[in-house]
């Protein structure tokens, strides 16, 4: 396996600001590689790695373990967003103040587009990160609430399978529940 | 914008249905149950999804602590339409419940809602003086037999004297008090059976019997709320804990001292009572709020003997509701240790609904804001609190 100093860490726009982190606190934190499945290499601080309860058991699994840390089902783009969301944690694991963690979380959702959301939610499923995949259930429920069928089809990409009838059949028997929702 | 995001994710093909059942099972549960069920009609999978037993009871488990507040409106030569607002999701819904209700009305027919509990709803026909009882959850619509008291209508209804019980499996059972030759009689429907039983509640007792006694194990029906006395029946929830023991009458009595010329509004329900003092404003009978009390009472031993002050409403929340009005009436009930009560005002053709809500174990008065449901000029046809609906 080759070091991260063999292979370089990518300067993405995404991991720009961790390595401009390292270089001010090079000294102090130690620092993890992680591998996407694109094969993005980004150095990640332990603190904010140890946030990824898989990445966390890894290391416990083999404690003296220095190499890249290979993570199959996540992309990068996503995985920066995640990294970014760790990161606001962390502070407020030192500092715990609910209602700044709020507004932090909800600052972060909001900035995101739908597609971001749904990308990460799989992402944080995967590295069992529970405060953010709570905050994306929340955030993804609060943008499909009060739309129409055909607005949660196409926020998640899901294909209707439902011949016409079928599904004429289907709003009539919850003819109730169906209201006058904003169909943009 | 929008349709730039639906692009951008139909081109990239997120694996929604790829994620596991439990994530996307999780999405939902932050869903109010009419929204739920219309996703029923996104796709076979989330249909799936959302008919998997264990969403259900997750569900069910976890929105049953959540209230309900119904409103029903009548509208000039339409339809009326069942108003729904969730404290979880901080909105109204609207239920379109007229054309589940068709099979047992008649045109004509003067409709008023009267309790929900569950998915069970319940109206009263003016003209024909009879009871209709709508279950959402299997749209199953049912006109009651007339109770031993015969037809009636809906001024006969006291609200703090009825609670609707929901039993499980689509059951339900309608209670209420009422006084025969001055003595409080309970009235049970079930719709099991289809039919009313009574039993003559019991005077005389200190205190309730101890299979009564813990929270949720029996109801508080009024008899007669009279100005210095109350006339209380509790009723034994356990199956059929009112055969065996007799309903039991309580009377606390009620001193409500110095009135300082302000006018009282009494809400009852569950054994509480709300106060809402006010003045006049000018001569023409617009007033204001002055204060707000919350009057209890009842021992953990199943004593009562006086109606007591539990708590009032404080100033900065007083300060946030204080709207001028004509007329003001009100519902309130408990549940779990919360109280809840709303005050529906008007002021010339406007309406304003005030929430509010008392946790007994803190302590704690919150006032909960409810976005405008669009009522002005209409008429209300009833208003309930209910429990939370459940997923069939």
């Amino acid at each position: 396996m080759s070091s991260s100093a063999e292979n370089p860490t990518l300067t993405t726009e995404i991991t720009k600001p961790s390595t401009e982190i390292a270089t001010e606190t090079a000294q102090s934190a130690k620092k993890i590689n992680l591998k996407t499945s694109d094969d993005q290499i980004f150095e990640v601080e332990e603190s904010v790695a140890m946030e990824f309860a898989t990445v966390k058991s890894f290391f416990e699994d083999a404690p003296s373990s220095t190499d890249t840390v290979p993570l199959p089902n996540v992309p990068a783009k996503p995985f920066s967003q995640v990294i970014e969301f760790c990161k606001e944690q962390i502070k407020f694991k030192a500092n715990p103040d609910e209602t700044e963690k709020k507004k932090s979380n909800s600052e972060f959702v909001k900035e995101k587009t739908n597609e971001d959301l749904v990308e990460m939610i799989p992402v944080a499923n995967y590295l069992e990160i529970k405060d953010l995949l709570d905050v994306l259930n929340q955030a993804v429920a609060d943008r499909i609430q009060n739309r129409s069928v055909e607005y949660v089809r196409s926020f998640f990409g899901i294909d209707n399978d439902f011949t016409s009838e079928e599904e004429a059949l289907l709003r009539e028997e919850h003819a109730w529940a169906f209201e006058d929702v904003d169909e943009d | 914008m929008m349709e730039t995001n639906h692009e951008k994710l139909s081109a990239n093909t997120v694996g929604f249905c790829l994620l596991p059942s439990e994530i996307i099972q999780n999405i939902l549960l932050h869903l109010a149950l009419p929204e739920i069920i219309c996703l029923k009609s996104v796709s076979r999978f989330v249909a799936g999804v959302i008919s998997d037993q264990n969403f259900e009871r997750a569900y069910n488990s976890q929105s049953r602590p959540s209230a309900w507040l119904f409103v029903y409106k009548k509208r000039w030569n339409r339809d009326a339409i069942l108003h729904g607002f969730n404290d979880r999701s901080g909105r109204w819904f609207n239920f379109r419940v007229d054309g589940l209700l068709k099979p047992v009305i008649c045109p004509g027919d003067q409709i008023y809602f009267l309790t929900a509990s569950s998915n069970v709803f319940l109206f009263v026909s003016n003209t024909r003086r009879e009871l209709l009882a709508l279950d959402l959850g299997t749209k199953a619509v049912r006109t009651i037999p007339p109770s031993p008291l015969g037809p009636r209508g809906t001024s006969s209804w006291r609200r703090s004297g009825m609670k609707l019980v929901a039993t499980g499996s689509g059951h339900f059972q309608f209670l209420f008090v009422d006084l025969v030759h001055s003595s409080p009689v309970l009235f049970v429907y079930s719709s099991k059976t289809d039919t009313w039983q009574s039993v003559e509640a019991r005077e005389g007792l200190a205190e309730m019997p101890r299979v009564f006694q813990k929270e949720g194990g029996h109801v508080l029906l009024d008899a007669i709320n009279g100005p210095y006395e109350s006339t209380v029946t509790a009723v034994g929830l356990e199956c059929g804990a009112y055969n065996n023991h007799a309903p039991i009458v309580l009377r606390p009595k009620f001193n409500p001292g110095h009135t300082d010329g302000l006018d009282r509004l009494q809400v009852f329900g569950d054994g509480n009572m709300l106060v809402v003092k006010s003045h006049g404003v000018d001569n023409a009978g617009v007033r204001m709020v002055s204060d707000i009390e919350l009057w209890g009472g009842l021992r953990l031993n199943g004593s009562w003997q006086n109606w007591e002050v539990v708590s009032k409403v404080p100033r900065r929340i007083k300060e946030q509701i204080r709207k001028p009005y004509r007329a003001m009436r009100g519902c309130l009930e408990r549940r779990e240790g919360i109280i809840r009560a709303v005050l529906v005002s008007n002021y010339d053709g406007l309406w304003d609904i005030i929430w509010l809500s008392y946790d007994t174990g803190r302590s704690l008065w919150t006032w909960l804001p409810l976005p405008d449901c669009e009522m002005k000029g209409l008429n209300m046809a009833g208003i309930a609190f209910s429990s939370g609906l459940t997923l069939p």
